[in-house]
């Protein structure tokens, strides 16, 4: 009785799949009580491809460009990861330059993540001065990418056993210019995340998720960073660049929402000086390497650091041209439980943040159904789409 | 990253229980568990900081039916000393990887239910919260059976998709049209 | 002879249609500022217009289980409410259509019946967020509303009158009451964007957490009549703070450059702030301005009894 008297106190508010707050499907209900939230669940999949499964039915090369799909924001490293584990098993190594350029399309992807971040971090918090002003300088990096790989999302640089785009000179010093220009620019975000009052007094002790919530919780990437869990694969697990162009790793002790607007905003500092350091000391040489067509047996993890946390592929190789099994597992989906944990006790106002706060993926969490509707000539099957698509290029 | 967490650490934390294991990768480590054990090494982990759990993978291992995949499948299993403890599966089985990571080193326990009716592993979600989200989702993709788990519900496939129905599972080659 | 001349004050000018088209173009003035602030383009000069109409052609939807109605009367009730406020003031500059003693309180009561009937248009329908934007429209109306008044009460107190065609005149006739009255002035400019729900006070309508709160449920002609409300607000509160405090208002040229001043300093303060909490909303006004407004008021009320103003 007093269940029921209590529940109808209280007020679930749905967010999602369909709300402002989110530019991606995803459900949330939050059990508010007025205005402080009492209850939060989550609900993905509305972004569900069938991603897992896809890989099965595809040979080794045609899965790489099927998983960068996993993710708009961070395709190359979906890409560079299904790369890195396909050569590791085939025993091919990727020439240093094509590492290099790895690890430099990784990171100045990382800064577009991460420029992308903040300005939905500021449009949630109703701060859309900043967020026009950080989506405009965005568009910097987007351009160098497309200067460097040809497209400014679904960058395919990757090719198992190297990359397909080399760094020349004037690329090289265009990029360089940009640099100039975003270090400038992300000093003067800085700046105002860490002065503006009330930005802060939406940021400051929210959200707060101490270093053992968050080590007990399994909280990775900038979101476990902010709560001074220094884990980064790219310094626990060097992979491609990486090993010859260390990192330094950003860690914060707050662990509120201030604290992980910190630590983005400062590893946009971190990468410009690596990038600029890779540019400086890039190695000479081929940029790809060939690769068998049939992998062979085994099973290997291929962890990678993406702008949101490590990503994790399981792959297993029956010695054929297509993977056996392919694991995608996204640092999204680990994060999700630190907002369900931290949610509680937050003001509704807050979530939207809160929801952000971690840079969450929708299409990054939700892969792996396809379903096949041969008939229905609305859904194209995979032939179709791939002769539509042949077709329509020649 | 704790560099005193080796796999030697890992193997003597595991070692009541471990079946075998054996090194997949340089820096990857398989150890086969009983799932009545693998609560009890889980917390042998946790209880000695090893690593943290970074994924659940599901595996569906279709049976097998000639002799000579019998007989690969028998040696294999003597070679791996998992014959000791259980007789091969012949039919259709699930293997449940849980990735445990430690700076490079990746530790893999490995539970193999005997079939696919009986394919019960343990929750850890009350050891580890964010378990909960993997074993939803190796739930409902491949129709393991999670005991225990404090909220089975979906999580990434629709409310009304058909029950029974596991599309990880080999033998999915999409929905009937009519769905 | 009479007749006609208070029916041409209420439909043409300085109601009605003159001032719906001043509301509107003083909307797109708003949003322009904003934009340009933001590095955007905004919106071209006739987009308002084109929304109300837009909005007007299209099919409302009734949401089960409202009050029919007071789902379609309470937009009425709003629009006419501001309507009826902006015969007291005075617009471009000239002389309100009506005046009398005391017609101070009755525009600002006339103004807060907008918010009002807001958030009971929030509070009739089933949706959540509208319920919630609903909840929180009033709680902002509670606290910005004394604060407000205080501020616009130094003034009057100053004239002597709570008459605002007499303050108006008083106000042109003596020192700008802004540089007498500084601290009236800001909780009289932030104030007014509290009323209007304008960022950083817009957590009511915050459409990243309960999408566009109370007129979640409004479609079609209900929520163009909100907006028309809003819009013919703005004209009013930027007419009343200008004519306290920059020097009152006796000519359009000085209307329409001191309102505008003032619409700049309005887009300005939108763009530099993060949406406030409304737990944070409430708790600035009650302790940062509704505490300034009542010192500057007391101080007012302290040098007039003492004869030095």
């Amino acid at each position: 009785m007093e269940e029921q008297v209590q529940a109808k106190n209280k007020f679930v508010v749905p967010i999602g799949p369909q709300h402002p707050a989110l530019k991606e499907p995803g459900h949330f209900e939050f059990t508010v009580d007025g205005e402080i939230v009492v209850g939060a669940t989550v609900r993905l999949g509305y972004a569900h491809r069938g991603i897992e499964k896809g890989c099965e039915d595809r040979n080794w090369a045609q899965g790489m460009y099927l998983v960068e799909r996993v993710c708009g924001i961070c395709s190359h490293i979906h890409a560079m990861t299904f790369a890195l584990g396909a050569e590791k098993l085939a025993n091919v190594t990727a020439p240093p330059r094509a590492q290099a350029i790895r690890l430099l399309v990784g990171e100045l992807e990382r800064i577009h993540s991460h420029m992308l971040w903040l300005g939905v971090q500021a449009h949630e918090g109703g701060f859309d001065t900043l967020f026009m002003y950080t989506w405009r300088d965005r568009e910097t990096v987007m351009d160098l990418l497309e200067m460097l790989t040809g497209n400014r999302v679904n960058y395919s640089a990757n090719v198992l056993g190297g990359v397909k785009c080399d760094v020349t000179d004037p690329i090289a010093s265009e990029i360089l210019k940009g640099m100039d220009f975003l270090e400038q620019r992300a000093r003067y975000y800085l700046d105002i995340v860490s002065t503006d009052e009330t930005f802060l007094g939406r940021t400051r002790d929210v959200g707060t998720m101490t270093k053992e919530q968050a080590l007990r919780i399994g909280a990775i990437g900038p979101t476990g960073r902010a709560s001074g869990l220094e884990r980064d694969v790219r310094l626990n697990a060097p992979y491609a660049g990486y090993v010859d162009f260390p990192i330094k790793v950003v860690t914060e002790q707050g662990g509120d929402l201030l604290a992980r607007t910190l630590v983005r905003v400062k590893e946009l500092f971190e990468s410009i000086r690596l990038i600029r350091e890779v540019l400086d000391k890039l190695p000479p040489g081929e940029i790809s390497v060939r690769m068998p067509r049939r992998v062979p047996e085994g099973a290997v993890v291929s962890r990678v650091e993406a702008p949101r946390g490590e990503v994790l592929y399981y792959m297993k190789s029956a010695g054929s041209d297509k993977p056996e099994r392919i694991k995608i597992r996204t640092p999204s989906i680990c994060n999700w439980a630190t907002v369900m944990a931290t949610a509680v006790g937050h003001k509704l106002a807050d979530m939207p943040m809160l929801l952000a706060g971690i840079d969450p993926c929708f299409s990054c969490s939700d892969r792996s159904v396809k379903i096949v509707r041969r008939d229905d000539e609305q859904y194209m099957t995979w032939e179709a789409l791939r002769q539509y698509g042949n077709g329509f290029y020649r | 990253m704790n560099p005193e967490n080796t796999f030697e650490r890992a193997t003597e934390l595991l070692a009541p229980w471990a079946r075998w294991s054996k090194m997949v990768q340089p820096n990857m480590m398989e150890v086969s568990v009983s799932r009545n054990h693998l609560l009890q090494c889980v917390q042998a982990l946790l209880d000695a900081g090893w690593g943290y759990l970074s994924a659940i993978t599901g595996m569906h291992i279709p049976g097998v039916e000639n002799t000579t995949d019998i007989e690969k499948q028998w040696s294999r299993l003597s070679q791996e000393g998992e014959l000791s403890y259980r007789p091969p599966h012949t039919g259709d089985s699930f293997l449940v990887l849980y990735h445990f990571c430690e700076g490079d080193l990746v530790l893999n326990l490995r539970v193999h239910p005997p079939s696919l009716e009986d394919s019960n592993v343990p929750s850890l979600s009350r050891l580890i919260p964010v378990a909960g989200i993997y074993e939803r989702e190796l739930q409902e993709m491949f129709g393991v059976v999670v005991d225990d788990i404090p909220d089975g519900s979906h999580f990434l496939l629709p409310e009304d998709w058909p029950d029974g129905v596991y599309p990880l599972r080999k033998d999915f080659k999409g929905l009937p049209e009519e769905v | 002879m009479s007749e006609l001349s208070s029916l041409l004050a209420l439909m043409i000018f300085p109601g009605g249609l003159a001032l719906l088209a001043a509301g509107l173009l003083y909307e797109w003035a708003d949003r322009k500022l904003v934009a340009q602030l933001q590095n955007r383009l905004g919106p071209r000069w006739f987009q308002p217009l084109a929304d109300t109409f837009k909005l007007l052609a299209k099919e409302e939807i009734v949401p089960q289980g409202v009050h029919k109605g007071l789902f379609w009367g309470l937009p009425v009730v709003a629009v006419a409410a501001a309507l009826t406020a902006a015969l007291y003031v005075p617009l471009a500059g000239l002389n309100p259509a009506a005046a009398f003693r005391g017609d101070l309180i009755v525009a600002l009561y006339m103004l807060s019946l907008l918010t009002l009937c807001l958030g009971l248009a929030g509070a009739n329908t089933y949706n959540r967020f509208s319920v919630i934007g609903a909840t929180r429209t009033l709680t902002q109306l509670f606290s910005y509303e004394a604060p407000f008044m205080l501020s616009l009460l130094g003034p009057a107190l100053v004239a002597g009158t709570w008459q605002i065609s007499s303050i108006n005149q008083y106000a042109a006739g003596n020192t700008w009451m802004i540089l007498t009255q500084p601290v009236g002035f800001v909780v009289a400019l932030v104030g007014l964007m509290g009323k209007l729900e304008l960022p950083p006070f817009d957590a009511p309508e915050a459409e990243t957490e309960i999408v566009s709160g109370a007129l979640t449920e409004y479609s079609g002609r209900g929520l163009a009549l909100f907006h028309l409300g809003k819009d013919i607000e703005l004209v009013i509160g930027l007419t009343l703070v200008s004519a306290f405090y920059l020097g009152g208002l006796t000519n359009p040229l000085a209307f329409l450059l001191k309102t505008l001043a003032l619409l700049l300093i309005l887009a300005v303060l939108q763009s530099l702030f993060a949406r406030l909490r409304i737990d944070q909303t409430v708790g600035l006004w009650w302790r940062v301005g509704a505490l300034l407004a009542l010192v500057q008021l007391l101080l007012v009320i302290v040098l007039k009894g003492t004869g030095v103003l």
